[in-house]
């Protein structure tokens, strides 16, 4: 018994060391002590080069996307499921959920040429989906993305506008 | 209280025949080696795409939704290293029974983890192989099944391997 906890102990030691130093050196390492952040988005998947792989992309808050979408100087994407964007979106915002990327991608491609500046948003503060779509957007080569960490949730708080359809709105 | 007396000339019974035939095959060493290399190859290849994209492993832990936000990064860090170098040792041979203890232990881990979202009916990417995020995510019950099955030549070296 004694052995064996030995044993244990002299793996799992291993692996957290080992772990730690890999962490250490490598070019996007985790912080550690930090509370997991639901919006980090790692570009280093796709961009092996970039000099600072994983980026914490733009952040923006309920005001300035109001102001970009009105001025039409922004496209607000939805990451989330087809059925939650028909139950009620921000206003002007275009559906582009991240489980059908490739297929809807194309759809909104012409959209996202003519606007310079995307911003993405999905539920709230903890999910994932708007920056696993932030960097499957990046790979398509797209620069300027901000994130809206509120999301829905925090827009409604707000007491904002809320869109809702049947259909998905595709402008052409 | 019963007593039961064996002695050399008992005539054995087909019971005990098949437990000895069984329990001869499960001793026998390439059937030993066969269990050891594959759920220590299994680990082995399961932790590399894990370690190389750490940030997406994370994020996969942070859907399963179980653990608390402030030991997501330092799980997604240690857990793929406990994978590989449990594997290594079963392969190799050091601390054999230990390792498989403890790959067995993860492999219960993640049944759980799965039927715990299988009953919540979330969503998720189940984050075995692979770190890409799937459109659909992961097939649960036959995630489940795998991993039960996985438990078999774990249990056959922490049961019969020699340490």
């Amino acid at each position: 018994m004694k052995k064996f906890l030995c044993q244990i102990t002299v793996i799992l030691s291993l692996s957290l060391l080992l772990g730690l130093a890999y962490n250490q050196f490598s070019k996007s390492p985790l912080p550690i002590f930090q509370k997991y952040d639901a919006h980090r988005v790692d570009i280093s998947i796709n961009n092996a080069s970039s000099e600072d792989p994983a980026v914490y992309l733009n952040e923006i808050d309920a005001e300035t996307v109001q102001s970009l979408v009105e001025s039409n100087m922004a496209i607000l994407l939805d990451a989330r499921i087809p059925e939650e964007f028909a139950s009620g979106h921000i206003p002007n915002a275009v559906s582009l959920p991240i489980s059908q990327f490739e297929k809807r991608y194309h759809t909104v491609a012409t959209l996202l040429a003519e606007c310079n500046t995307i911003i993405i948003y999905c539920e709230g503060f903890h999910c994932t989906d708007s920056s696993m779509l932030a960097m499957e957007l990046h790979k398509k080569g797209y620069q300027d993305i901000f994130i809206y960490k509120g999301g829905i949730e925090e827009w409604m708080e707000l007491g904002n506008p809320v869109e809702s359809a049947n259909e998905v709105r595709i402008q052409n | 209280m019963k007593f039961v007396f064996k002695t050399k000339n008992q005539p054995l019974t087909i019971k005990m025949i098949m437990k000895k035939k069984i329990s001869d095959v499960l001793d026998f060493i390439p059937v030993q080696f066969a269990c050891r290399f594959i759920l220590g190859g299994l680990f082995i290849y399961a932790s590399i795409s894990k370690i190389v994209h750490p940030y997406a492993f994370a994020k996969i832990i942070y859907n399963y939704k179980l653990l608390p936000e402030s030991l997501i990064y330092i799980s997604a860090i240690t857990l793929p290293w406990v994978e590989i170098i449990s594997g290594l040792f079963l392969i190799a041979g050091i601390f054999k029974r230990t390792a498989a203890i403890i790959l067995s232990s993860l492999l219960f881990i993640f049944i759980i983890a799965i039927s715990f979202n299988l009953i919540r009916g979330l969503n998720f990417d189940c984050g075995c192989f692979t770190t890409v995020i799937t459109e659909k995510g992961s097939d649960p019950v036959g995630l489940l099944i795998r991993d039960i099955l996985m438990l078999i030549p774990g249990g056959i070296i922490i049961l019969r391997g020699k340490s």
